[in-house]
């Protein structure tokens, strides 16, 4: 699995790589997400501008990254696409997660 | 149009068969498909990940996946020979009450996994199980006007 990640002083960015966050990748990227979150303690951006598809297992590693980043800052998303907005929609997510916004969105809120 | 695909019990085989039915209904001149992608991808990970395959057929391992689009309607069968499918699993899959988990509480409660099931739900009009022979057939019936 492929990602980007890019360090700010009071951030960390993750951006996946990848067409499909599902049930082949999604573990590996929760693992990765623990390991970043243990050596860098700050807040996480979940950036998802390459992500096509998600299912069930992706979304359930989005969780993941919440509760692991929850001592830390918190977990922000952005960049979703619209197949993606739709699973946060219908499971709900969407009442926790702002899917709208863009990278700089998120930047300017978490400095807020 | 009707499709059928054989698919190895490997989770990695899910993203090319998405692949695969995106490119063949777009030759359809379906409109957008995803939802129907992201039923396929739940129900063959379900079924690569729960079942219990017969060892002693040699034909047990492939996974069948069967697409029917006719008229408005389309159904995705998912076959696979194996041990008949608990009770309580069929009467996950076609017991029609859909439960979100909660997100209104303590969010730190919030589950990892479990979502594909309600998913599965919220998407299909119809869930229906059938052992044929030797094979655990699941059916899910889908309306296009709704996905459109």
């Amino acid at each position: 699995m492929n990602w980007e990640v890019q360090e700010a002083s009071t951030y960390i960015a993750i951006k996946p790589m990848e067409s499909r966050l599902d049930s082949a990748l999604a573990p590996k990227f929760r693992a990765y997400v623990a390991e970043l979150t243990e050596a860098h303690q700050k807040t996480l951006v979940l950036d998802l501008g390459e992500v096509e598809f998600m299912d069930s297992s992706g979304l359930g590693a989005v969780v993941g990254c919440y509760k692991l980043t929850q001592s830390v800052g918190g977990l922000f998303v952005c960049n979703v696409r619209p197949q993606v907005k739709d699973i946060f929609r219908l499971t709900h997510m969407d009442r926790i997660f702002e899917v709208d916004d863009g990278f700089d969105d998120c930047v300017e809120k978490l400095a807020a | 149009m009707k499709i059928r695909l054989s698919i190895e019990r490997d989770l990695e085989q899910i993203g090319p068969v998405g692949e695969c039915l995106k490119q063949l209904c777009n030759l359809g001149d379906f409109p957008e498909l995803s939802q129907v992608e992201l039923l396929v991808s739940e129900l063959l990970t379900n079924v690569i990940k729960h079942s219990v395959p017969d060892e002693t057929n040699p034909h047990a391992f492939p996974v069948g996946l069967t697409v029917v689009a006719d008229g408005d309607n389309l159904t995705l069968s998912v076959s696979e020979i194996g041990k008949p499918m608990d009770g309580e699993v069929v009467r996950n899959y076609t017991d029609t009450k859909i439960e979100m988990p909660a997100t209104d509480g303590d969010l730190y409660d919030l589950p990892e996994s479990g979502w594909g099931m309600q998913l599965i739900k919220s998407i299909c009009d119809d869930i229906s199980y059938e052992r044929l022979d030797d094979s655990n057939v699941l059916h899910l019936c889908f309306d296009l006007k709704t996905a459109a």
